[in-house]
């Protein structure tokens, strides 16, 4: 009976020490605009791709990517040599300037070379999409790219409100995926906020049976949303061994404050 | 028989009224073709904007230069007024009635040779051959934005680093965490003492 209390102790120490500093942290590809939405008065956006920890601003290496494309009115234009190395805190990211020439809904997309996890145990590949409108055109919105696996907007995905609700359905090959885990990032890029534990970091919500998600989107800025789903399929690592795939449908969608005229 | 012409009288009303519905905003775009601008004017949802009026004004005077009206596929078309050389820029108005207006501004001189210096490390630009003196304007300015973006690459990166050094949540967390964990400890000898 002596030992007890003893040991209560010790496991509250070991309790403490390791999951208040276990670092929760969700990958996400990310393609951010330095304007959201193309008007006439800025025809030409700064995008930047980076593999990054949205919330805490924290980035990793991201080697070339494999394509980069964006598609507008059925068409597909290839833009991954007008990529430019740059750093993003210390590390490796990539960028390009825009200029849109018609009116259109554009589909921004990157297919990462795999990132190779050791902590995870697996790699990584998140085909990541950042859709912006140019001169009021709002149509193709919704059009599935084609992706291995991707997000669908059911919510026109530019032109809201923080405190609006985005709703999305996930693909996976083009069949609706079911049961699957959407996380959820807000990019925090001047670490403006601070979250009160590290749940609220990255949050969570499930695809229902037909693979549709709602999430409310509480504060103005780019949020993220990331379907994962395990790849049917494993590649080597760097060591040369098989290891599992973990597949990312990424999303970027911005969501403007009420106060604001402009972009 | 009546009956049927009072329903296909009840659609035709239906659909008319519905047409030009006030959450359809209406846009207009601009371009040029050698000296030639045309213009495609739709409602929001892709709808074209038929038989809508367009009106093209002088964007320093503000005076009329002329005006038209948009075809079944909301496209109209003008030669850009050359005989006045003072005009560098045009405002395209369409109106397509009930109070849907919107205008595009066209300038003369395609603004698409700015260069968007965006990036925080990629700000040491390759070094080009220099304009030759006198420069004009555009030059001018080109050659300030590209010295005054080296002399600030430096400061930027020192601002950028700055920002990664500062503690994140991350370590205010650990840090915690290990403090407890050390008090939890602490807390377990002294049990054990007693």
């Amino acid at each position: 009976m002596k030992v007890f209390p003893q040991l209560n102790h010790l496991a509250l120490a070991l309790v403490f020490c390791f999951v208040v500093s276990a670092p929760v942290q969700a990958h996400f590809g990310m393609i951010i605009s330095d304007y959201p939405i193309i008007s006439q008065e800025n025809k030409e956006a700064a995008l930047t791709l980076s593999f990054a920890h949205p919330f805490e601003n924290h980035t990793m290496e991201l080697v070339k990517p494999k394509t980069f494309f964006v598609v507008v009115n059925g068409e597909q234009q290839d833009l991954t040599g007008t990529l430019k190395e740059i750093q993003l805190n210390n590390h490796k990211a990539w960028s390009t300037s825009f200029s849109f020439q018609r009116p259109g809904v554009y589909q921004f997309i990157m297919e990462p070379q795999p990132y190779w996890e050791p902590s995870e145990d697996l790699s990584i590949i998140h085909y990541t999409k950042t859709i912006i409108p140019a001169y009021g055109d709002d149509e193709g919105w919704d059009t599935p790219a084609g992706l291995p696996t991707e997000i669908i907007p059911l919510l026109r995905p530019f032109g809201n409100y923080a405190g609006n609700s985005f709703t999305g359905q996930v693909l996976v090959k083009g069949i609706p995926a079911a049961n699957a885990e959407v996380e959820v990032e807000y990019y925090n890029p001047a670490n403006t906020y601070k979250a009160p534990t590290d749940y609220h970091v990255t949050q969570l919500v499930k695809t229902d049976a037909n693979g549709v998600f709602s999430f409310t989107c509480p504060l103005a800025g780019w949020w993220g949303f990331a379907a994962l789903t395990e790849a049917d399929y494993t590649i080597k690592n760097p060591q040369g061994e098989e290891k599992g795939v973990e597949l990312g449908a990424v999303l970027w969608t911005y969501f403007h404050s009420i106060d604001q005229t402009t972009n | 028989m009546q009956a049927r012409t009072l329903i296909t009288a009840l659609v035709f009303a239906i659909f008319l009224s519905a047409h030009p519905c006030l959450a359809h905003k209406v846009r207009i775009f601009a371009w040029n073709e050698g000296d030639t601008i045309h213009t495609e004017s739709k409602f929001s949802g892709g709808k074209p904007a038929q038989h809508a009026t367009i009106t093209v004004i002088d964007s320093n005077t503000g005076s009329e230069l002329l005006n038209g009206e948009t075809d079944a596929q909301g496209l109209f078309q003008f030669p850009f007024p050359d005989s006045d050389t003072t005009i560098k820029a045009l405002d395209i108005i369409v109106n397509s009635g009930d109070g849907h207006k919107n205008s595009w501004h066209f300038e003369r001189e395609p603004s698409s040779e700015k260069q968007i210096i965006s990036t925080v490390e990629n700000s040491v630009p390759e070094p080009q051959s220099l304009p030759t003196p006198p420069y004009n304007e555009e030059q001018l300015t080109r050659l300030m934005e590209r010295v005054l973006e080296e002399k600030l690459a430096p400061i930027r990166r020192q601002l950028a680093e700055n920002e990664e050094r500062s503690p994140g949540i991350q370590d205010i967390l650990g840090g915690v965490g290990y403090i407890l964990g050390l008090a939890g400890i602490a807390a377990y000898m002294k049990s054990k003492k007693r």
